[in-house]
């Protein structure tokens, strides 16, 4: 029983950081992919339809596009470094896999979060933007005092969509790594198949983390609810 | 200077954008056209392309009847849960009624549930109702996790379009339901665009249920995964050709609702 415990938690720590890589690494670079399409106009469609790409791939497919590209041997990742810098990289071993992982998960999450930025940017009054123009507010202040505050309902459900779904993805990670090397990217889904559907199967043990994720889940989501209703309220 | 400083970052932010997001996919465009020898050779970007992959993919595997019920599912879920969910979002959006953050958050547990561990329930109750292997049991069941998400997403954006615009129509003699629809849609019609869209593409792209709900006559792309994860490896051309015909539709609605929703949304700048 002790060992498996050791997992479990390990898996928890996974959960966590893998979460928190994904919102914090999707939420800048959306927001940054959203800014750059407002600004652009010409072209805006187009750049749009390559930008929701990784969206529109089923997770099991996109994540074996990145397993071939991460390929040690015939990678076109490693190609590039190898003919640039001579150098190979085992971008799913021990030390690198989670962040490998992660980088998979950003690219099939910022997607989303620049899609509905971008929709948030588009319906904002434009009226207190010239105002504050006027008054000679540089681009800085116009985001950090206008945009956000104004996008903040959009913001808090995108940033709990997000960790909802980076805390239940498995498909990706399954044929990525299958959890590993070791435990090396075993976060709390891929935990739940190993325990429940692997070859020594028990469903119930699968059912409890199960529970535990949807627990972990659920607090999260609390915090960005109150977060998000508390302005209104008052 | 400082313009042409400020236009070349802009250029660069653009261009490692594209790059990050793109690239991927073209890889899996120029694997799905090689050839198994050329596979092992990434530094080949001349190539004799062959449609052999897509072939197997079209006649050996019957791949069209799979994207035919992804389409089926996906567009039909689509409507279902927009119909459900918006209205549902205007109303917890517009009204203050006793309990109402308890229903949001109600809604909301259903996406919280990791599919895997709804799998077996669903099929029971399917076995039950005899809808097992059926295009409306998946249009219903994905309902779970799109319904959920439409309400938060469209409520967050109907709450950023200032009250005085319906009151004003209501004031003008417009009912509720024309308020809603002739002021409130019109002025939400980009969140309305990115909601629609990703409630297809999840709707698209769903594994699991599809996987463990159906058996022949129903069966989606995504599933179709299976054949090329075979024992003697994964089969790199025929898995990308499977990618490229999958995300086709995609873009196609993407195209065609942005063209629906969203012309000269940009010339307008915004509401008024």
């Amino acid at each position: 029983m002790g060992g498996s415990d050791y997992e479990f938690w390990v898996s928890v720590r996974r959960s966590v950081a893998y979460a928190l890589l994904v919102t914090g690494g999707s939420l800048v670079l959306g927001m940054g992919v959203a800014l750059l399409l407002h600004k652009t106009i010409r072209g805006r469609a187009a750049v749009t339809l390559i930008v929701i790409m990784p969206l529109a791939i089923s997770h099991a497919i996109g994540g074996l596009m990145w397993k071939l590209m991460y390929n040690v041997e015939f990678g076109i990742l490693n190609y590039v470094l190898e003919s640039v810098f001579g150098l190979k990289v085992n971008w799913l071993s021990d030390a690198t896999a989670l962040y490998a992982v992660a980088v998979v998960g950003i690219w099939m999450a910022a997607p989303f979060v620049a899609l509905f930025f971008l929709a948030g940017l588009q319906s904002l009054p434009r009226a207190p933007f010239e105002a504050a123009r006027v008054e000679g507010a540089s681009a800085w202040q116009l985001f950090r005092h206008l945009t956000l505050p104004m996008l903040r309902p959009v913001i808090l459900v995108v940033t709990l969509f997000t960790i909802i779904d980076a805390l239940r993805s498995f498909g990706a990670i399954y044929l990525l790594t299958e959890g590993g090397p070791g435990v090396a990217t075993l976060v709390l889904p891929l935990y739940m198949y190993r325990v429940g559907f692997g070859y020594s199967s028990v469903l119930g043990k699968g059912a409890a983390i199960a529970f535990v994720l949807i627990l972990l889940t659920m607090a999260l989501a609390a915090v960005l609810v109150r977060l998000s209703r508390r302005p209104r309220e008052a | 200077m400082r313009r042409v400083l400020l236009r070349a970052a802009r250029g660069a932010g653009m261009g490692a954008v594209l790059l990050f997001f793109g690239f991927p996919i073209l890889w899996m465009l120029l694997t799905s056209l090689k050839e198994r020898i050329y596979l092992y050779q990434p530094g080949r970007w001349l190539f004799p392309p062959t449609l052999d992959n897509y072939m197997a993919a079209l006649v050996k595997y019957g791949i069209l009847d799979y994207v035919r019920n992804s389409a089926i599912v996906a567009t039909g879920n689509t409507v279902l849960s927009l119909a459900v969910g918006v209205t549902a979002a205007y109303g917890l959006s517009r009204f203050a009624f006793r309990g109402r953050e308890a229903v949001a958050l109600g809604i909301l547990l259903a996406r919280l549930f990791p599919t895997i561990t709804l799998v077996i329930p669903f099929f029971v109750l399917a076995f039950l109702l005899r809808l097992l292997d059926t295009h409306i049991l998946l249009i219903l069941i994905y309902l779970t996790f799109n319904v959920p998400f439409v309400v938060w997403a469209m409520r967050a954006y109907f709450e950023d379009i200032p009250k005085e615009i319906e009151e004003a129509a209501l004031v003008d003699g417009c009912t509720r339901f024309t308020a809603f629809t002739r002021c409130i849609l019109p002025a939400a019609r980009p969140g309305l665009f990115a909601t629609g869209v990703m409630c297809f593409i999840l709707a698209w792209n769903e594994f699991n249920y599809a996987l463990f709900l159906t058996s022949r006559a129903a069966k989606t792309v995504p599933t179709a995964i299976a054949f090329f994860r075979t024992e003697r490896g994964i089969l790199w051309g025929e898995v990308s050709a499977l990618g490229v015909i999958a995300i086709l539709p995609v873009l196609v609605i993407a195209a065609v609702a942005h063209n629906v929703l969203l012309r000269g949304f940009s010339l307008e700048g915004g509401q008024q």
